[in-house]
């Protein structure tokens, strides 16, 4: 976005929204008399300015270009990725300090000891150059971006003008995606729970709209990004999903030769819903195919593309699910949802989602069946169906089981393979359960493809036995859910 | 009030010395117990009479902590008219890295400016690890507090001299 002032300071014009960068106790005024302190200064005060906090929480890249009588700040986005940074540097520097402390607890417990080894040294200088190498490269890109901006501002009327731009400009957005790719493909980032903040959808949607609208109209396509009116707010790991978004979406284009390039954002009862569409001949299907064709891109699809892998792997940090839907007129266009547990209101305040899990499972005229061995695994699962609000009969022998069947009293099925000493999958075939029945099968970890820990195929989720709490829970919300 | 003068300060100093709760407790009065890194620069403002009962506004460029100055932190300093050099009195080698900074920022602008230094942490006086005849030899290069940002103490005396310091200082131009 593009925030420019006058000479006495007012300001002239604002493009973009300037709210995203408003947060906790500020006001947009705040923001704006912030950029104007970054004038202050002798001769040469810099003209780009990577990584300003510039309220709670919300870094931008700043780029200052002055003209004769206004200045044009233009604020690219670094929330997330100084967010991830700091958790980074958080840890580094906690490491150091705990062994400097040690180190003068040793000094003053045995003054004339050799001096200490420096265990976590290493892991300092890979956190540091780590942190170089994103500074490095995002100031240039900055600059690059902020002068198509403002190219784009003057250029209105020039369609000529406006191409070399938006090619520019796509340039800018790639490098900056691949930037973060190549941290991701080498681990320094990872998508998880720990990394969540609150999500405006129709905010993002006005970001993607920024972003890709010129660049697609260069390419003489429609670009359009729907967001349900009066859409929640959501709690989800935020530079995780906008570097999934901002990677298919520069995938999608590479695959769009006419029509319009459609992305649709809904927060469903089960999670965040997106589609992306190319309308009317939809992607073919190999376009997107290796997402959901190849277990690991990063591993095993070497020379494909970078970003569709490292979507990948971040869609399975979030354990979403990920499905190439055929189009009626053709063609195929990407599903995937986003596993939710809260949303918050136009308040800000966060509450639990309401999962749509069966009423007659809530409204205990049917119960889950926990059939599970070793009976430790037993209890936890159980645990965490009591938590979800369902009630649970544990049972330690087939036939009560078959009972619970016959009464019609059976809704959900937790099944470990072996159970009572025989195979998971017999006993379903022995049960024949109707096909609306929930079912999660705790199997052996290699009988599970992915690194989510958990697959899904229709009512039956198979789950890792090993598997972790929070696999447990996002599994069991997906099969209970339908 | 109408402010009169405008100087840019950069904070220098290693991690967690205290940069961040420094300004806190003079902008805001407000200090934290929890250690929460730094990243990138936080631009805050604080206005104080300098010598001639003029205002000063300082404009405090909170820089992250390191040992060195990076290419991203030496594009921060630019235009700086003061320094505000920061150390942890309980870890001796952030004094010796702040000096180090002072020295590489005068090396980058091209030109000596003036600073202070705030050994912070004075509040911990049991780990307190610069002897007396360390201070003595330090106070002879430049202005030093012995300060606490967690108590108060001695902040706001050593960001009077700063602003005594940076106000007498030619303020330049401002930048195109």
């Amino acid at each position: 976005m593009v925030v420019s002032f006058g000479e006495d300071g007012e300001v002239l014009d604002v493009v973009g929204d300037i709210d995203w960068f408003v947060a906790g106790d500020d006001t947009r005024q705040d923001i704006y008399k912030r950029l104007q302190d970054l004038r202050e200064g002798w001769d040469g005060t810099p003209d780009i300015i990577p990584a300003m906090l510039l309220s709670q929480d919300r870094y931008a890249d700043i780029h200052i270009v002055a003209e004769q009588d206004s200045r044009h700040f233009v604020l690219l986005d670094a929330t997330g990725l100084m967010q991830a940074l700091r958790r980074n540097q958080q840890a580094s520097n906690e490491a150091a300090l705990l062994e400097d402390r040690r180190r003068r607890e040793i000094r003053k417990s045995a003054p004339n000891a050799s001096p200490h080894p420096h265990p976590l040294r290493q892991f300092r200088r890979s956190s540091e150059l780590f942190a170089e190498l994103i500074d490095s490269a995002r100031a240039p890109m900055a600059q690059l971006a902020g002068h198509a901006r403002l190219l784009q501002q003057r250029c209105k009327n020039d369609p000529a003008a406006l191409r070399s731009i938006a090619a520019i400009q796509h340039a800018a957005v790639r490098l900056d995606a691949l930037s973060t790719n190549g941290l991701i493909g080498l681990g320094e980032l990872t998508a998880g729970t720990r990394n969540l903040g609150i999500v405006d959808p129709s905010q993002l949607a006005a970001l993607l709209q920024e972003t890709f609208a010129l660049q697609a109209q260069a390419q003489g396509i429609g670009f359009e990004v729907r967001v349900p009116e009066g859409e929640n707010l959501i709690e989800i790991d935020t530079l995780a999903l906008r570097q999934i978004l901002i990677n298919l979406i520069i995938h999608a284009l590479e695959g769009i030769e006419a029509g319009r390039l459609v992305v649709s954002l809904s927060a469903a009862a089960q999670g965040l819903e997106i589609e992306i569409a190319c309308e009317p001949s939809g992607f073919s299907a190999d376009h997107f195919g290796p997402l959901v064709t190849t277990a690991d891109l990063l591993q095993s699809n070497a020379g494909g593309s970078l970003g569709l892998a490292v979507s990948q792997q971040l869609l399975q940090q979030m354990r979403a699910m990920v499905e190439l839907v055929s189009r009626r007129g053709g063609g195929h266009e990407v599903w995937i949802r986003f596993p939710l547990d809260r949303v918050a209101g136009a308040e800000g305040e966060l509450r639990v989602l309401e999962s749509s899990l069966p009423a007659a499972l809530l409204n205990g005229e049917k119960v889950a069946v926990v059939a599970v061995e070793p009976a430790q695994r037993a209890s936890g699962v159980a645990a965490l169906l009591v938590d979800l609000g369902v009630p649970v009969v544990p049972v330690q022998d087939i036939e009560r089981i078959e009972a619970l069947v016959r009464d019609g009293a059976l809704g959900a099925l937790v099944l470990s393979s072996p159970f009572a000493g025989s195979n998971g999958r017999e006993i379903l075939k022995r049960l024949e359960l109707p096909a609306e029945t929930s079912v999660m099968l705790l199997t052996p970890a290699d009988e599970v493809p992915g690194r989510t820990g958990w697959m899904r195929d229709r009512n039956c989720v198979r789950v890792a036995c090993d598997a972790d709490r929070d696999t447990l829970h996002a599994a069991l919300r997906s099969v209970l859910a339908g | 009030m109408s402010v009169s003068l405008s100087r840019k300060i950069s904070l220098l100093g290693d991690f967690a010395v205290g940069k961040t709760s420094t300004v806190a407790r003079s902008v805001r009065n407000t200090f934290s117990e929890a250690y929460l890194t730094s990243v990138g620069v936080k631009v805050d403002t604080k206005t104080l009479p300098d010598a001639e009962g003029r205002d000063l506004r300082l404009v405090l460029w909170d820089i992250a902590g390191a040992s060195s100055l990076d290419q991203m932190r030496a594009n921060y300093i630019g235009g700086s008219q003061g320094l505000l050099l920061i150390a942890d009195g309980t870890r001796a080698d952030t004094v010796d890295t702040v000096l180090a900074l002072r020295d590489q920022a005068v090396r980058l602008l091209g030109r000596d400016l003036p600073a202070v230094l705030i050994l912070n942490k004075c509040d911990l006086a049991g780990e307190w690890e610069v002897p007396p005849e360390r201070l003595r030899e330090l106070a002879q290069r430049l202005p030093v507090f012995s300060a606490s940002a967690r108590t108060g103490q001695g902040v706001e005396e050593a960001f009077a001299a700063l602003a005594s310091a940076v106000a007498d200082a030619p303020a330049g131009s401002k930048s195109p």
